[in-house]
């Protein structure tokens, strides 16, 4: 079962493999993906591309805003939201 | 195979309207709902570009006040073929230095051709991201598009000097990915910008981020299976593969 450590691991190293910025992400790092200038807005496309590839799902945020489900914690939340309500 | 002469492009001014920026507080450059903007930069707008125009664009020096890098992101087809799109964030607000070095959006703004896979031009669509959710021209905020005699000319100039770069196959894709991309976006947006109340215009550009950064209407098979016909159409009509 998928759990939210699994998905917020994944996230970050996603990012930090990737080459959209220069400086790493701890993995207890707490911030805004975007407006902390971790990705772009064409990075987080990419991002949420490889979280549907990775974990078999569709993303699909429903009731969740951009300003939540761009943070890692926000993000991290709403994936595994999606896999609760698939059960 | 014909490629875009993007030098000769550069040195086309394919809309001319005297000082039009002075009708509309700079409408095209500005980045008008961006104070409701979440997350998307809200003091510049989204240049696109082809490799080979940001190829040209680089090599003659580009725009000096233009400082962030440009991002580029690699498309990738289902069967297979790739392109590569440029973007650049501007924020000049119509002061770009020097102005002869704006990208080909820019000269065709208001409109883009919609066109078909042999490069004739059918109709016109609107080129800004925005823009496409407005349905009346004529509250547009831009006078090439509320004043119809403007429009009518600038339409007539751009049917003259358009069909040049209309000869390359890989435009004509690319002018019939944008339509593709635009009314999808339409379809998913649903409402539109001039028929909310103002106080609605918020919850509008949350739901137009939201749609941007999940990019759910363009994943569709669908969609996918458009961009292939499309490709396919193109490269059938001109003998060649242009990706």
């Amino acid at each position: 079962m998928t759990n939210d450590l699994q998905i917020r691991k994944f996230i970050i190293n996603w990012i930090n493999l990737s080459n959209y910025c220069s400086s790493l992400l701890p993995e207890d790092a707490e911030c805004s993906l975007i407006q902390d200038g971790y990705i772009d807005s064409l990075g987080f496309l990419n991002l949420i591309a490889a979280i549907e590839e990775k974990f078999s799902i569709e993303v699909d945020f429903e009731d969740i805003s951009p300003e939540e489900f761009t943070t890692i914690s926000g993000l991290t939340r709403s994936v595994a939201m999606l896999f609760k309500n698939d059960s | 195979m014909y490629k875009t002469d993007w030098s000769k492009i550069y040195r086309t001014e394919f809309i001319s309207v005297s000082e039009c920026w002075k009708t509309c507080g700079g409408y095209c450059c500005n980045n008008f709902f961006g104070d409701y903007l979440k997350i998307l930069d809200k003091n510049s707008v989204s240049l696109p570009m082809t490799e080979d125009e940001f190829c040209y664009y680089e090599s003659i020096g580009g725009i000096s006040n233009i400082t962030s890098t440009p991002k580029n992101r690699e498309f990738i087809l289902k069967n297979g073929k790739k392109f590569k799109i440029y973007f650049l964030s501007c924020s000049c607000k119509g002061l770009c230095k020097p102005h002869s070095a704006r990208p080909l959006i820019c000269r065709i703004y208001p409109y883009f051709p919609i066109v078909n896979a042999q490069g004739q031009i059918l109709d016109y669509d609107y080129c800004a991201i925005m823009d496409i959710f407005y349905t009346s021209p004529k509250i547009h905020r831009c006078s090439l598009i509320n004043n119809s005699d403007l429009n009518e000319k600038i339409k007539a100039q751009l049917n003259f000097l358009l069909p040049e770069m209309l000869k390359d196959p890989f435009q004509i894709f690319v002018f019939m990915m944008i339509k593709l991309f635009i009314d999808s976006f339409r379809e998913a947006m649903g409402e539109k910008i001039d028929k909310i109340d103002h106080c609605q215009i918020g919850s509008f550009i949350g739901k137009f981020e939201k749609i941007l950064l999940l990019g759910k209407p363009w994943k569709t098979n669908y969609f996918q299976t458009k961009i292939i016909e499309t490709y396919e159409e193109i490269k059938n009509v001109w003998k060649e593969d242009f990706l």
